[in-house]
């Protein structure tokens, strides 16, 4: 706990001195990561969705290699696992180069509160598949405006309509997002798409505007049945732009139990929504369209009992991570918030005091919790109990690590990690 | 006394709602103050008197808070959340859904305070933002503005009022009329008012009685209500800051937005160094004049008979400082020990008896109930169940110890005489009192009424 020294509370005259838009000065924390030579705090965001500097300390995963090309492919992790990184990385490569001759990313999490019940037929996910690739396919075309702009009036009349016909709002209303804008950032933003699904290099004004005036008008949006819209949207995606295929990346099931409802375990609520993807996968790989499903490691078991031959048709694994990658990851991060001036607690550490991180990841070990969100937890804590305690000091103490320890042995969350 | 100072009326109102013309200079933050401003889900625990609500308050108050000119990036909303709780909740999705559309009311009720009170906000704004604001307001409130808003509204510049009319009529054209999910809707709002300047939005909610018959009903309601962060986990712009009593916090911290971290816990605490502050800016306040604690009162052991007794409660320093405040004001002088004393008797500190969990509180401190045996306890139930009344010893052997229907006359089966069990109740009530009183030898709780019995004095 942070307590403000009696000049401090003294010296205030007025509650707008301690509102949150005030200097660091009061706010603790980040002044004195700030001396420390922090420019930014880089343990802040526990959802790496949320983090908009996500890819600058990217940690590989083995697992990428085996999530990533033209099969259908699932990864099973606890909470605070890595799965939403991991989701964001291969969403990252998919935008590496300038064509379409990569994969496109459908980034899926299933709308639960649309439907009212957990437990969606195949018409459901297909709808709100087809909404979400649509939306996914004007940010993308917002960022690539060229893939736009080289199509005939003919293909980009198709593309027009098939968004319009999709999109809750009129077309042109989106496009006017970014002509006032000029830029796609308000326009994700506007269609519920995470932070993190950006593209690198945004455009040239000039190429905005143009690709702005580019879109035809569209009258009369169309209702056709799901099915039919996301054969069109394959077509698009496939014939049009020439993309390589498609992942279907789907995330988002962790939030499933706790909104299902509790007659039922979170494995199979999980495994009800999943089946009607399950089913469909074989033919979809046909159509070069791939299942990328991350998943939570709870419902592996009642998954794996309801399809016993899962692991013959779709490459199924699980997270693991060691101490040495959770190091990693928190070097990583140091690094760039640092600006390349260190890359390890010791730079913050008293003299001698060289392995921070390595006692965190070895707590973490004995404790079952190699997670990388309870690595940014822990670390975290470690200096907020050193500038609780002794914020004047410029240094972590051992103290702080093994109060931090204590804390943690009664604040862990209630997280089960089997081994698989 | 000096009329430049607000009087003794700072120390008793003890309701931080009432307290908005002093509560700015009065403030003085808690430990941790900087977790619950932090932009991030937050659920802050305190016990009683913890200063919870007035946290609530400066919070929505003050937060947020741009330069002179501007406009808050911060919109807030009050949620009355506990109204919702008193009907049986089914958990699930149907809940969630339900909690939803009622937070997007209360969404759009706070977005109409801030346009009519920010007018600027939605007049300087690009016409795509303004739309999607108008439609949000549109779909979600359908009430009287003027009702709703109330001194609000009765406070707002002409050109505030006129914003607002605006939008309620204004055209939205085609949008809109696709079905559009919540979760979109969602979307569509935040993305408008971050473009426009306003960049996250805060849920609060206070109000949770410390200790309720329902609470299994309440469990459930938070665990519906809890569950909903997960929904909105890819928009990093809304936030919910809970204020709720320390008894849920073992009960909750099994819910999975805590312990996969969607909301922090932070434990409302506040160092005697910060309390001391606080009640002196308050004297300052009332006075009129910077003013210590010592100038009140003369008398040896004032300072840490009020420490032991306030603990770490804020309302139970100011409340324990009002009588003194108050003889202050009308003397001009410190008072002396014997005027001290009179005054304790007088307004002596707050007692609090939890049965269901077997806690009590004198003031701000929880006593400690590990060397007072089951049936004393009783007997302090007993006398707490008649407060302020003379209960004699025989009601209490007969009533409380021995947990009897009524008190036998002489002759009547059980009948017993006093002198079998006066000294059972004597030495009751002399632990009882060393566990409660915050002086023993001089009791302000639990006095004698010689030739009667004793009398609880319980101050609500």
């Amino acid at each position: 706990m942070f307590a403000y020294s009696p000049d401090q509370l003294l010296a205030s005259k007025s509650i707008l001195d301690w509102s949150g838009n005030v200097a660091p000065t009061h706010k603790p924390f980040d002044a004195w990561i700030q001396e420390r030579g922090l420019h930014f705090d880089p343990f802040a965001y526990l959802n790496a969705v949320e983090d908009p500097r996500l890819e600058q300390y990217f940690v590989e995963h083995d697992l990428f290699a085996r999530m990533w090309g033209p099969a259908s492919a699932l990864v099973f992790a606890p909470p605070g696992g890595g799965k939403s990184a991991l989701r964001c990385q291969i969403t990252r490569s998919c935008w590496i180069g300038n064509e379409t001759n990569r994969p496109f990313p459908i980034p899926y999490l299933p709308p639960y509160l649309a439907w009212g019940h957990v437990n969606p037929s195949l018409e459901d996910h297909t709808s709100a598949l087809v909404l979400s690739g649509a939306k996914a396919l004007l940010v993308v075309l917002a960022y690539r405006p060229h893939w736009f702009l080289r199509l005939s009036l003919e293909k980009r009349d198709a593309v027009a309509r098939l968004l319009a016909d999709i999109l809750p709002w009129p077309l042109a209303e989106y496009v006017q997002v970014v002509r006032e804008a000029i830029s796609p950032v308000p326009l994700r933003d506007l269609l519920g798409l995470e932070p993190a699904f950006a593209l690198p290099d945004e455009p040239r004004a000039e190429l905005l505007r143009a690709w702005c005036d580019a879109w035809p008008r569209v009258e009369d949006a169309q209702s056709l049945h799901p099915t039919e819209q996301w054969q069109r949207l394959l077509q698009v995606l496939l014939n049009v732009f020439r993309f390589e295929g498609a992942y279907v990346l789907l995330d988002g099931l962790d939030a499933a139990p706790e909104t299902g409802g509790l007659d039922e375990s979170s494995a199979e609520t999980i495994a009800h929504i999943l089946k009607p993807l399950l089913d469909i996968s074989v033919l979809w790989e046909e159509q070069g369209i791939y299942l990328k499903g991350f998943l939570p490691l709870e419902a592996y078991p009642t998954i794996l009992a309801g399809y016993p031959d899962l692991a013959s048709r779709m490459t199924v694994c699980s997270m693991h991570w060691t101490p040495s990658a959770l190091i990693r990851l928190i070097q990583r991060r140091l690094y760039v918030a640092s600006e390349g001036a260190f890359d390890s607690l010791a730079a913050m550490a008293a003299p001698g005091l060289q392995d921070i991180e390595q006692q965190l990841a070895e707590h973490l070990e004995k404790e079952a919790l190699l997670l990388p969100r309870e690595m940014l937890v822990l670390t975290r804590a470690v200096i907020e109990t050193h500038v609780a305690r002794a914020y004047t000091v410029p240094y972590v103490e051992q103290e702080d690590v093994e109060a931090t320890l204590a804390w943690y042995r009664t604040a862990r969350p209630d997280i089960k990690v089997p081994l698989i | 006394m000096d009329a430049k100072g607000l009087g003794p009326l700072v120390f008793e109102t003890m309701r931080a709602e009432d307290e908005v013309e002093w509560l700015e200079q009065c403030f003085v933050p808690p430990e941790d103050f900087a977790r619950i401003l932090a932009p991030r889900s937050t659920i802050i625990f305190g016990p009683a008197g913890s200063g919870k609500t007035a946290m609530y308050h400066i919070v929505q108050r003050y937060h947020g808070r741009s330069a002179q000119g501007s406009f808050p990036d911060i919109l807030m909303v009050d949620w009355p959340m506990f109204s919702a709780f008193d009907t049986e909740i089914s958990a699930g999705i149907i809940e969630s859904k339900r909690l939803t559309e009622e937070l997007f009311f209360h969404v759009a009720l706070a977005l109409l305070a801030y346009i009519v009170s920010y007018p600027d906000f939605f007049v300087s704004a690009a016409a795509w933002i303004q739309k999607r604001v108008a439609w949000f307001i549109q779909k979600y409130f359908q009430e009287d503005v003027e009702v709703s808003l109330g001194p609000v509204w009765a406070e707002a510049s002409p050109k505030g009022q006129a914003t607002v009319n605006a939008l309620l009529s204004m055209s939205i054209g085609d949008g809109g009329k696709k079905s559009v999910s919540l979760e979109d809707t969602f979307a569509t709002l935040t993305s408008a008012l971050s473009a426009g300047g306003i960049k996250s939005i805060w849920v609060l909610w206070d109000g949770l009685p410390d200790t309720a018959s329902n609470v299994d009903l309440l469990i459930g309601g938070l665990r519906a209500f809890l569950s909903t962060l997960s929904l909105f986990e890819k928009n990093p712009v809304l936030v919910y800051k809970l204020w709720l009593p320390e008894t849920y916090q073992k009960v909750l911290s099994s819910v999975a937005s805590i312990s996969r971290r969607r909301a922090e816990e932070v434990k409302l605490h506040w160092s005697p160094d910060s309390l001391r502050i606080m009640v002196e800016k308050r004297l300052e306040v009332a006075l009129g004049k910077p003013t210590m604690l010592e100038q009140l009162c003369a008398a040896p052991g004032f300072l840490a008979w009020f420490q032991h007794v306030g603990g770490c409660s804020p309302r139970n320093w100011i409340d324990q400082l009002y009588p003194l405040v108050k003889h202050y004001w009308q003397t001009g002088q410190a008072a002396d020990e014997a005027t001290w004393k009179r005054l304790i008797r007088d307004h002596p500190p707050r007692l609090f008896v939890d049965e269901v969990n077997k806690q009590v509180w004198v003031g701000g401190r929880q006593v400690n109930l590990d060397d007072l045996p089951p049936r004393i306890f009783d007997l302090l139930v007993y006398l707490y169940q008649h407060p302020n009344q003379v209960v004699s010893k025989a009601e209490l052997y007969y009533l409380a110890y021995l947990k009897g229907q009524r008190v036998p006359r002489p002759g009547d089966e059980g009948y017993a005489p006093p002198k079998d069990y006066d000294g059972l109740i004597d030495t009751s009530l002399w632990r009882l009192r060393k566990a409660i009183e915050p002086f023993p030898e001089e009791p302000v709780l639990l006095t004698t009424i010689r030739g009667h019995g004793v009398q609880l004095h319980v101050r609500w």
